[in-house]
């Protein structure tokens, strides 16, 4: 069985190695999606064992995050762990993922930060609320946390995935695409550690309102 | 047909006859759809024949119930912008998708892997 695991990164060289390497021991193989870094993510990502994928221009974690499923793919995976490159989840909650996916027969696993007991700021808690109301909206199906970047993806998965969005609207595509190719899914509780850095880097006020207006653009082209 | 001709009468279809004329040079060169192309000839048609006849926006002020005639052409001059806006925005998006399916596939043409026992 080939597990691989998918880290979207932009600029993350101070957090890539010990990620990489916290990982690795869990699957059997670490993609880094370098997505058009100004530092060296990639060369760190790299010499700490993982295959590296570079974007030439940074496109967005949506695309990063499709180019690493589409690796797995052709490479044979048949499980994709996706994983945040900014050190907001445990690695040591991957093995338990992988488990539960294989024992409950599911198609997606997604993580949630909202059935476990997690210091998670209020603002975060409330956007995150906003999103999942607009994802039940647009898929018809309610989560507790659909905008995670932790997920499992089996191999009968992964071919129906295609992820069209650049930004962080793709995690509310694939709840949709969930709902359309009829894939089965459930959640598990992860843990997640906010830093300032990730707290920077991650969806804010601003973001979210692209996100949402980007949402309702791609399903009026639809 | 309008009383007498002014400038304008002639100025506005005239250009209009310019916008279909380059939207049919686009549609040969196969850059718009024929539906895109019908649609600018119709957008572009109402403007050349109000231009030359705008007192056809009188009557149709009187038909919509829209009290006056310049409220009937900024109604439907802010619905023909929000349609380019829109399909501006759509444009980008498309753009956008095409840009980053060429960035994923050099990624995936180039995938860089540790050699074994580095």
């Amino acid at each position: 069985m080939k597990t691989v695991a998918v880290i979207p990164a932009y600029n993350e060289a101070n957090h890539i190695a010990d990620i990489v390497q916290a990982v690795l021991p869990h699957v059997e193989e670490v993609v880094v999606i370098d997505d058009g870094s100004s530092d060296n993510t990639s060369e760190r990502a790299l010499a700490a064992g993982a295959t590296v994928l570079t974007h030439v221009i940074n496109c967005g974690a949506g695309a990063a995050t499709q180019t690493g499923l589409s690796y797995a793919l052709d490479n044979g995976a048949d499980y994709v762990v996706t994983f945040d490159g900014d050190g907001q989840h445990d690695p040591k909650d991957i093995p338990g993922m992988l488990e539960f996916i294989q024992k409950e027969q599911k198609d997606v696993v997604l993580g949630s930060r909202f059935l476990k007991k997690n210091d998670i700021p209020k603002l975060r808690l409330w956007a995150n609320k906003i999103a999942n109301t607009i994802t039940f909206f647009l898929s018809g199906i309610a989560i507790s946390d659909s905008q995670s970047g932790f997920k499992v993806f089996s191999r009968h998965a992964l071919p129906r995935i295609n992820i069209t969005a650049n930004g962080f609207e793709f995690c509310t595509e694939i709840i949709r695409t969930i709902a359309n190719e009829n894939l089965s899914y459930t959640e598990y509780p992860i843990s997640v550690y906010y830093s300032e850095e990730s707290m920077a880097k991650g969806q804010n006020f601003s973001t979210g309102v692209v996100t949402v207006f980007k949402l309702i653009v791609r399903s009026l082209m639809r | 047909m309008p009383a007498t001709i002014n400038l304008f009468n002639i100025l506005v279809p005239l250009f209009a006859l310019i916008m279909i004329a380059k939207a049919y040079s686009h549609f040969r060169r196969t850059e718009k759809s024929l539906r895109e192309l019908i649609t600018w000839i119709f957008i572009w048609g109402a403007i050349g024949y109000i231009g030359f006849n705008p007192d056809i926006v009188t009557r149709l002020s009187g038909f919509l119930g829209i009290k006056s005639g310049l409220n009937v052409i900024i109604f439907f001059s802010i619905v023909i912008l929000f349609y380019i806006v829109f399909k501006l925005i759509i444009a980008l998006e498309q753009t956008e998708m095409r840009i980053t399916r060429l960035v994923r596939g050099m990624a995936l043409k180039n995938a860089h892997k540790k050699p074994p026992g580095k």
